[in-house]
Formats: C-alpha cells, sequence, structure tokens
C-alpha cells in the first residue's frame, strides 16, 4: 500500500471516527471495535501501543427503564 | 447496558490519527515540518512524553519552569487559543491528558509559545528575585534534554542487546575460513579471535591486514595481477571500479597508518571506535573475497 492510499484510508477512519464520538452506543458498538482493529491495522507499533491505551468509553447500568416494582422488597 | 462516551479519549485518538496522517505527508524539504516530525519522533519514542511537557506547564518543583495554579494553567491554554478548563483534578495528569489530545501541530504551539514565553519566566523571576537569563537557560537545557532523552529511549531493550548479539557481527563472526591457503586461514581466524579481547584489538587489525595483503595473492604470485582477478570476480554483477577502490583505500589505509608498517611517521589509531570500523570494513570485504573464492 502506497503512503497516499494508506494516508487516505486514514482520513476515511478518522472520520468514521469522529462520528462515533457523538454516535457510539452499546447497539453499535461491535461496529466501533471493528473500526478500531481496522484503525490498528494501518498503525505502527509505537501507535498501536498508545491507541491501545486510551479509554474511549465506559459501560454503565441502563437505569433508564428501571421502577421500584423491580426491588425484591 | 449503556455507554457513557469519552470525548478526551476520542480526541486523543483524533489526535493519534491525525499524527499518523502527518507521517505519511510531510514535506522533508520544509524546516517547519522538520521540526513537527523530530518533535513527533520524540512523542512516539517516549510513552512519558506528555507527562514530562505536563511537569514543564505546571512549573513542579523539580523544575526551572513558572510555577502555574489552577487558574493559570486554564489561562495558559485559553491564551494559546485552546479551551481547556482546569477540572480541579491533580494538576500535571490533567495538563497531561490535554496535551495527549493535540495533535504535533498544536503541541509545538503549546512548546514554543507557551511553556517558553518569556513573559511568565520573567514574571516569576521578579517575584522570586531571581534571575530571568539563567531560569530560561536551566529550562531549555531541561526541555533540550528530556527531548533527547526521548528520542533515545526505547520502550523495551533490543534482545540482541541483552544477549550480546549483533546480527552483522554475527554473521562476519561465524563464518567459517577454510580457503586452500592454511596461512590465510589462520591469519584471519587469529584476527577474530583477538578482535574480542579489547587490548589486541590492534593487533587484530595487523592480522586482519596481514590477511588481506595475503589473499591479493591468492590466484598468483604477481600481487597486482591476482588482485586484479580478485576485483574481477567479487565484481561480478556489481561495479568492479567501487571494489578496485576499495582495495586501493584500505591499501592506503594500511599502509598510513600504523598496522602493517611501524615507523615512526605512521600515524597511530587511538579511538576503540575507528579500529572496529576499520575492522570491520575490512572483515566484510575478506568475508566477500572468500564466498567469491569459493564459488570460483
Amino acid at each position: 500500500m502506497s503512503n497516499s492510499e494508506k494516508s487516505q484510508l486514514l482520513k476515511d477512519r478518522l472520520n468514521e471516527l469522529i462520528r462515533f464520538k457523538t454516535e457510539l452506543t452499546a447497539e453499535n458498538l461491535d461496529e466501533f471495535r471493528t473500526l478500531k482493529k481496522e484503525i490498528l491495522k494501518l498503525l505502527d507499533d509505537e501507535q498501536k501501543h498508545r491507541l491501545n491505551q486510551i479509554t474511549f468509553y465506559k459501560i454503565t447500568e441502563d437505569y433508564s427503564n428501571f421502577n421500584t416494582d423491580d426491588l425484591p422488597f | 447496558m449503556a455507554i457513557q462516551i469519552d470525548n478526551a479519549g476520542f480526541k486523543q485518538a483524533e489526535a493519534l490519527l491525525s499524527d499518523s496522517i502527518f507521517l505519511l505527508n510531510f514535506d522533508r524539504n520544509s524546516p517547519k515540518d522538520l521540526k513537527l516530525y523530530k518533535l513527533l519522533r520524540a512523542r512516539q519514542e517516549n510513552p512519558d512524553f506528555e507527562m514530562a511537557l505536563a511537569e514543564f506547564v505546571c512549573g513542579e518543583s523539580n523544575n526551572s519552569f513558572p510555577y502555574r495554579s489552577s487558574y493559570f494553567l486554564t489561562r495558559f491554554f485559553t491564551d494559546l487559543g485552546f479551551e481547556y478548563i482546569h477540572d480541579g483534578t491533580t494538576r500535571r495528569f490533567w495538563v497531561k491528558d490535554v496535551l495527549l489530545q493535540m495533535p504535533i501541530k498544536e503541541l509545538s504551539v503549546v512548546i514554543e509559545k507557551g511553556i517558553f514565553n518569556k513573559r511568565d519566566f520573567r514574571k516569576e523571576a521578579k517575584e522570586k528575585g531571581q534571575d530571568f537569563e539563567e531560569n530560561y537557560e536551566k529550562a531549555i537545557k531541561e526541555f533540550k534534554d528530556v527531548f533527547n532523552d526521548s528520542l533515545t529511549v526505547a520502550s523495551g531493550v533490543d534482545l540482541s542487546y541483552l544477549l550480546d548479539f549483533n546480527v552483522n557481527t554475527e554473521l562476519l563472526f561465524d563464518e567459517q575460513v577454510q580457503t586452500e591457503d592454511d596461512e590465510l586461514n589462520k591469519l584471519i581466524k587469529e584476527a577474530k579471535e583477538r578482535f574480542f579481547n579489547p587490548k589486541d584489538k590492534q593487533i587484530a587489525i595487523e592480522k586482519l591486514w596481514d590477511a588481506f595483503e595475503r589473499i591479493k595473492t591468492y590466484y598468483d604470485g604477481n600481487k597486482k595481477q591476482s588482485s586484479a582477478k580478485l576485483v574481477s570476480v567479487i565484481s561480478e554483477n556489481f561495479n568492479s571500479e567501487f571494489f578496485e577502490s576499495e582495495f586501493i583505500v584500505l591499501t592506503k589505509i594500511g599502509n598510513d597508518y600504523r598496522i602493517r608498517h611501524h615507523e615512526t611517521d605512521k600515524k597511530e589509531i587511538n579511538e576503540i571506535r575507528h579500529l572496529n570500523y576499520l575492522f570491520f570494513r575490512m572483515l566484510s570485504l575478506i568475508t566477500l573475497c572468500l564466498s567469491s573464492i569459493d564459488e570460483t
């Protein structure tokens, strides 16, 4: 792959990443993980190491549909 | 299950990808781009680069940079045109996280216009009754030290270093010399053995140059004719002028320096690094000659 091809791919992946910054949800998490894997393939070892250290999201419990009837007491 | 997006993480990744794109496209003839490239290399080589810079930005007690409280940290970034507001967490960790979110171009602005802003140094020196020039010079030195360390620090240790192994060295040393000329074989073997002893490097070089003179007569007692044949053999599918000149240069070094002759007018080689260089340059040529002879 030439530098310009690689550069274009990185730009495309960067745009997809920016989209996830506002649109990442539990539903498209797998899609995001696939994107991350694709990005990793384009990076060198040091860059891979840095990317793997980044925290993109935290998984929390969804209490939006929770009501007191769910309580066991 | 719900997802809580970490904006700072996404910005770090954006910076990382922007840097990767820069690396693929930067103009090697542009001084500005070369400056960024060098900075980026330091950033990539040293995982703690941003933390070191963060300590400069904060003005920690172990460096000569102006101290910045929470309020002044926020002002530091807003004055440079960046919107980051200190959240009250530990200053240097917060600054490190901010710096990680910056592509290399922005990081260079932080260094040039922020960290080394003379106004801040003057203000601090005046408040503490210190010498501004002295502090500024010290700060530059501290930055350069971090920068240079970053370029040399490796995230791990090369296995070959741990094993005391050098691929090129091993390849050359492992080459078994078995020509029909016993004297030549002995000279090369002794040169290699002696080279491992630092005190014997000079003798190793002398033995190797003797081997070189010997190999020149491999085909014929007439050194000139034999050398010409040898050059032609090793130059097959390559440039013979190159090897002719290599033969001439190395012969001249052997004659001009205290390698083959020990008259007082001969120059001594005092530096181990020069002895090493010459040894391997000659050993490479001899190895090539031997492998070419082997094939004929």
